[in-house]
């Protein structure tokens, strides 16, 4: 007896991506909120133009979720002049936010490892996601953020040099 | 430059990015609304799944495939050697390569006994797997994605316990225009 049933491609797509994208989103965002919306956006725009296809290079969707959060802390931006209470809510969220999943064994380094990356310029920290999690090349990440190549490999490497850099002041 | 990664790289790459809740994948499922269903992927019963274990793994449907292709010449030529006058007679060499059209018409295959009929089909994408970028001096730049299908066909003979497979790899690429807007 057949018992096959169909399932839409973009959900084994997502389930391969959908961490590593929200992962970038949070990084981008300003909490965690607007990171969920802004991959919604950014998902579902371009899933309806290439959807159809039954696969979608994650770097278009990255490249998407970037132009999005710029948009969303343009909106912040006017939102924050308006009511300063926001800006403590903002920090308050932030920082409740986690970004990775802990192993039991490594629940402390790994704390550790996320609060120095939090820690890292902007700039710094959206090369290392793409690079580290979102498997790509410095080409891929300068063609995804708009920067010359050379400029996205020295990112990467400062953005190491400044994480071993605030590692090492923590108690072994 | 040094490209082995370093501890502190490997250490990162242990690092598991928080997984999306399931409230954010059924949010997501309804804001793509019908339009997330113009693509399907045929989910596959635990039985099948030992057939083709991981999607990914083409090496093993091809090689999957070739078993079974290999089964069918076999049993066709189990078939020819009985001196049987009526299967003596068949042309069992006579293979089309676009099974599913004979699907369609539901006719018993070309070139299988006539006791052989196609009972099931399915096509399961196997891979799926990123070309790079084409770039056209007119139109915006593509990306080509490869698609790797398996399809399968299922007969049945008269007896209704004999039953035979075969799966034939077939391939398409898509262009994907990169422009989002």
């Amino acid at each position: 007896m057949n018992l096959r049933h169909q399932e839409p491609i973009w959900r084994e797509w997502f389930k391969k991506h959908g961490a590593r994208l929200l992962l970038f989103a949070r990084q981008q965002a300003r909490n965690p909120a607007d990171a969920e919306d802004i991959v919604q956006e950014a998902f579902v725009r371009i899933w309806r133009l290439y959807g159809h296809t039954g696969e979608v290079a994650p770097g278009l969707v990255y490249k998407t979720i970037r132009r999005i959060a710029i948009d969303f802390a343009r909106k912040d931006i006017r939102r924050l002049g308006r009511e300063e209470k926001a800006d403590n809510f903002y920090k308050l969220e932030h920082g409740s936010s986690q970004w990775f999943e802990y192993s039991l064994e490594k629940e402390e380094r790994h704390q550790a490892l996320e609060n120095a990356i939090k820690q890292l310029s902007p700039k710094h920290q959206e090369v290392l996601m793409l690079k580290t999690w979102g498997g790509m090349t410095f080409e891929e990440i300068s063609s995804t953020l708009g920067i010359p190549l050379h400029t996205a490999a020295s990112r990467y490497r400062h953005a190491l040099q400044n994480l071993k850099a605030s590692l090492s002041k923590l108690p072994q | 430059m040094n490209d082995l990664p370093s501890d502190l790289e490997k250490e990162l790459m242990e690092l598991a990015p928080a997984k999306p809740s399931d409230e954010f994948t059924a949010r997501l499922s309804e804001a793509l609304g019908e339009q997330g269903n113009l693509a399907v992927i045929n989910r596959k019963t635990q039985e099948d799944a030992k057939i083709l274990p991981y999607p990914g793994q083409i090496g093993w449907g091809i090689a999957a495939a070739a078993a079974l292709v290999a089964g069918i010449l076999g049993a066709a030529h189990y078939f020819q050697s009985q001196a049987s006058e009526k299967f003596a007679n068949t042309p069992v060499m006579e293979w089309s390569a676009t099974p599913a059209a004979h699907h369609a018409e539901g006719n018993p295959l070309v070139g299988t006994p006539a006791s052989w009929h196609p009972t099931g089909s399915k096509t399961i994408l196997v891979d799926v797997r990123d070309e790079g970028v084409v770039r056209d001096p007119v139109e915006p730049p593509s990306r080509l994605l490869r698609y790797q299908y398996l399809d399968t066909t299922t007969y049945t003979g008269n007896d209704p316990n004999s039953q035979m497979q075969m799966a034939v790899p077939r391939e398409q690429v898509v262009r994907v225009k990169m422009e989002p807007y």
